[in-house]
């Protein structure tokens, strides 16, 4: 029987965009999830200055955070980004070495609160912020009228 | 004379990450298309595409929108909210960019996604750029 959590199996599986984002599980502490990261050349703003692009991050953080989700499940089911706020405060450079925290804050009912941060591996420095709501189960008997 | 008029998002849409998102500008004023590619996909049980892509496309329409309306400047990203209101099928994306201001230092601008139908928005996102001399 595989013991491993899941937000491992999930970022050692061969998924297409972990494998672009280079994203490699690190660890679980507490509610708190890391991953590491090196943005690639496809991610270039800037070549001249080697900037990455903002999208990179929202990626980043998106999928972390989601992984988080999918590791703190008791029953494996499909998740779907509800809502997603990011705060970019510098833009990384190709190749740099990063990290990404992801922390549940907290459950209720079917909807995960998350919280997230890119970090310069190396020096720490934050690079962007995010906060995240997940759906658990993509699908659900509507209450109401759907508009 | 003839003169030519250089559209101010070539550049934008000439970088790598552009490429990647295979994203482009559309004919109708204010409008990106995001051409669906495998690498989109998020929840491949699903065939879903990922909030993330959807979310740094909208990115990439704000600032190529800026790029329109405020010639000589050069918009970065510093914040962004996205609500997810459906599923993103393996299909190509569309979004429209609304102005709400351009201020000297900084702009805000809506984004709306849509795929069959602009009447069936399938994400929508408000975004601040800081303006940069180009």
């Amino acid at each position: 029987m595989d013991v491993t959590n899941p937000a491992e199996r999930f970022f050692s599986a061969q998924h297409p965009l972990n494998a672009t984002l280079q994203a490699n599980f690190l660890g679980i502490d507490g509610n708190t999830l890391t991953v590491s990261l090196v943005p690639g050349a496809a991610f270039v703003a800037d070549p001249e200055s080697g900037d990455i692009h903002s999208g990179f991050a929202t990626l980043a953080l998106d999928t972390v955070m989601g992984g988080a989700v999918m590791g703190m499940m008791e029953k494996l089911q499909p998740i779907a980004t509800a809502g997603l706020t990011t705060q970019h405060l510098r833009r990384p450079l190709v190749g740099e070495k990063l990290l990404c925290h992801a922390r549940c804050e907290g459950f209720r009912k079917d909807i995960a609160h998350m919280s997230g941060q890119l970090v310069c591996a190396k020096t720490g420095e934050v690079l962007s912020t995010a906060t995240g709501t997940f759906m658990m189960g993509t699908r659900a008997r509507p209450l109401g009228s759907r508009v | 004379m003839k003169t030519s008029v250089v559209d101010p998002r070539k550049t934008l849409f000439a970088m790598p990450m552009a490429a990647w998102l295979q994203a482009e500008p559309m004919e109708a004023e204010g409008c990106y298309c995001l051409r669906f590619a495998e690498h989109h996909i998020g929840n491949p049980f699903v065939r879903a595409l990922h909030g993330g892509v959807v979310g740094a496309m909208m990115e990439l329409a704000a600032e190529a929108e800026i790029a329109v309306k405020s010639p000589g400047s050069k918009a970065e990203l510093v914040s962004s909210a996205i609500d997810y209101l459906r599923v993103t099928k393996d299909s190509d994306v569309f979004a429209r960019v609304e102005i709400i201001r351009i201020a000297r230092r900084l702009a805000f601008v809506d984004v709306w996604c849509w795929q069959e139908s602009a009447d069936i928005p399938v994400a929508r996102g408000s975004c601040t750029l800081r303006l940069l001399e180009a």
